[in-house]
């Protein structure tokens, strides 16, 4: 048995449905991740064989936009490998720049963007017309010309960006 | 740090004095009460606030909040200073007239205020005539605010204040936005509740109110986890709703001793609360009553708030959702925290 939670002393009342324990970090995790973006890929409180809802809130935000967006993201990750070049962008195009993306993403996908900034923690790249929200270890997801791809574990662990 | 939700809102409920004294009032206020929060504990709060980055807009409201006089301007250009929006809730006593109107607007203006809402209806103008919200709600457009005016609403109010929509000097801001004008179901307050039903001879209210109609209530609530409030006993409350003092399960901890962080890190997760903000009230009482078709729902409910009082003063809906909470926990927990995440992108964009 771990040591008594911060709140065990708290004042406040306790909760009427506590969370189960898998649950509970999960959902610490993700508001970690939601919080602090850049932190989320090395998050290491987030157990992959845990029944953390990230890919599960990935595959709702995929629903929204199509069934096949699984396949044909697959089909492009393997390309990319074969070509030896990951999809992804070293350039940030700012602060700027990525808010009216996302605005105009928002405006397109309302509920596939908020998914997706669930499932990846948000942070997001622009190269050319593509703009790509990208989590390193985890998830790769570019939208193009209306049409959203998504991938897990693209990389295999590795990081793309070096 | 373990936190579980980001409050967007700090709603200070500064005092419980107010200047009227209006049947069913949520907080039973008055000009008796003298509850309030100490001064210097309101300017350390502001700063406290400003150490929890989710937090955006600060709500000074009561009672009567611009019973603080000139600490309230000084309140809010300290949260302007910080970066902080301000919204102050009031029921307009000072507009005395257009001139007394347009000069404390001004002052506001100068200490940052954003937004002011204004509270009326059959109730209020037996305190506070309707007149001065209009003349509060114009100046406070015409400074460039965006302006609320909360209406009661209730089966046979006959409300003077209800021209106020066509008033020659109300309709171009109702045109551009600068004024909106609600009207809000007025409900029994929570004090006035007896068990689990509803008061009788209670306020009642039309078809368009009823929360467990499908085409107008049944919604998710819009302050659970999204809105923290302080007190006068200075208690964080996770809820800015009319019931929030009758309701402890909702009380996440007292800031007598600790800061405004140091109690939100500390708030253990709550299914319950994340249901609340993700479906509603309503929607965890028809599960309830899937589980019990027994269980008999408050269908004469014509607020959200009304709603979650009951469900938290039923001790047999709360044990039929503490045995079946395994069933839904995975959904409400993925459909919470892509709300969440929503929010966040909102919040940034």
């Amino acid at each position: 048995m771990g040591p008594a939670p911060p709140w065990a002393k708290d004042p406040g009342c306790p909760p009427v449905l506590p969370l189960s324990a898998g649950w509970a970090s999960a959902c610490f995790a993700a508001f970690d991740a939601l919080a602090d973006p850049a932190r989320n890929d090395r998050n290491e409180r987030i157990d992959r064989d845990s029944r953390a809802p990230f890919p599960g809130a990935v595959a709702q935000a995929l629903r929204m936009l199509g069934d096949d967006a699984f396949r044909r993201a697959a089909e492009l990750v393997r390309s990319a490998r074969a070509a030896g070049k990951a999809a992804v962008a070293d350039a940030d195009p700012g602060l700027r720049e990525r808010r009216r993306l996302l605005r105009d993403l928002q405006r397109r996908y309302p509920e596939g963007v908020s998914a997706i900034r669930a499932a990846c923690g948000g942070q997001v790249r622009h190269e050319g017309d593509k703009v790509i929200i990208v989590s390193v270890y985890t998830h790769l997801i570019i939208i193009t010309a209306g049409e959203l791809r998504c991938f897990e574990n693209p990389f295999d662990g590795a990081d793309p960006a070096n | 740090m373990d936190r579980w939700f980001s409050p967007r809102i700090l709603s200070i409920i500064t005092t419980h004095r107010c200047t009227a004294a209006c049947e069913h009032c949520c907080f039973d206020c008055s000009p008796q009460v003298e509850s309030a929060i100490p001064p210097a504990r309101l300017e350390a709060l502001i700063e406290e606030t400003a150490e929890v980055p989710s937090i955006r807009l600060v709500v000074f409201t009561g009672g009567e909040c611009f019973l603080l006089g000139r600490r309230l301007d000084a309140l809010i250009g300290r949260c302007r200073e910080l970066g902080l929006d301000t919204r102050c809730v009031s029921n307009g006593y000072w507009a005395t007239s257009p001139p007394a109107a347009a000069a404390r607007v001004r002052e506001l203006r100068a200490a940052g205020l954003g937004e002011l809402n204004l509270s009326t209806g059959v109730f209020h103008d037996r305190f506070v005539p309707w007149e001065r919200v209009l003349w509060a709600a114009v100046a406070a457009a015409s400074a460039g605010f965006g302006v609320v005016v909360n209406i009661e609403a209730f089966e046979g109010a006959d409300f003077a204040g209800d021209a106020m929509a066509d008033h020659p000097l109300v309709r171009p801001f109702l045109a551009d936005g600068g004024i909106r004008i609600n009207r809000g179901a007025w409900i029994p307050s929570g004090s006035e509740w007896a068990g689990c039903s509803a008061p009788a001879g209670g306020l009642s209210h039309g078809p368009a109110y009823l929360r467990f109609n499908p085409s107008t209530g049944l919604t998710a609530c819009p302050s659970s986890l999204r809105v923290v409030s302080v007190n006068p006993a200075q208690d964080l409350i996770s809820c800015c709703g009319l019931n929030l003092e009758q309701i402890p399960e909702l009380r996440l901890g007292s800031l007598r001793s600790r800061t405004l962080r140091e109690v939100l890190d500390r708030v253990p997760p709550d299914l319950i609360k994340m249901w609340i903000h993700a479906e509603g009230p309503e929607r965890v009482l028809e599960f309830v009553q899937s589980k019990d078709p027994s269980f008999p729902l408050p269908l004469d409910s014509a607020h959200i708030c009304h709603t979650c009082q009951y469900l938290f003063r039923s001790p047999r809906a709360l044990a039929i959702l503490r045995e079946c909470q395994g069933e839904v926990e995975a959904r409400i927990l993925e459909k919470y925290l892509l709300l969440a995440a929503g929010d966040e992108l909102a919040a940034n964009l």
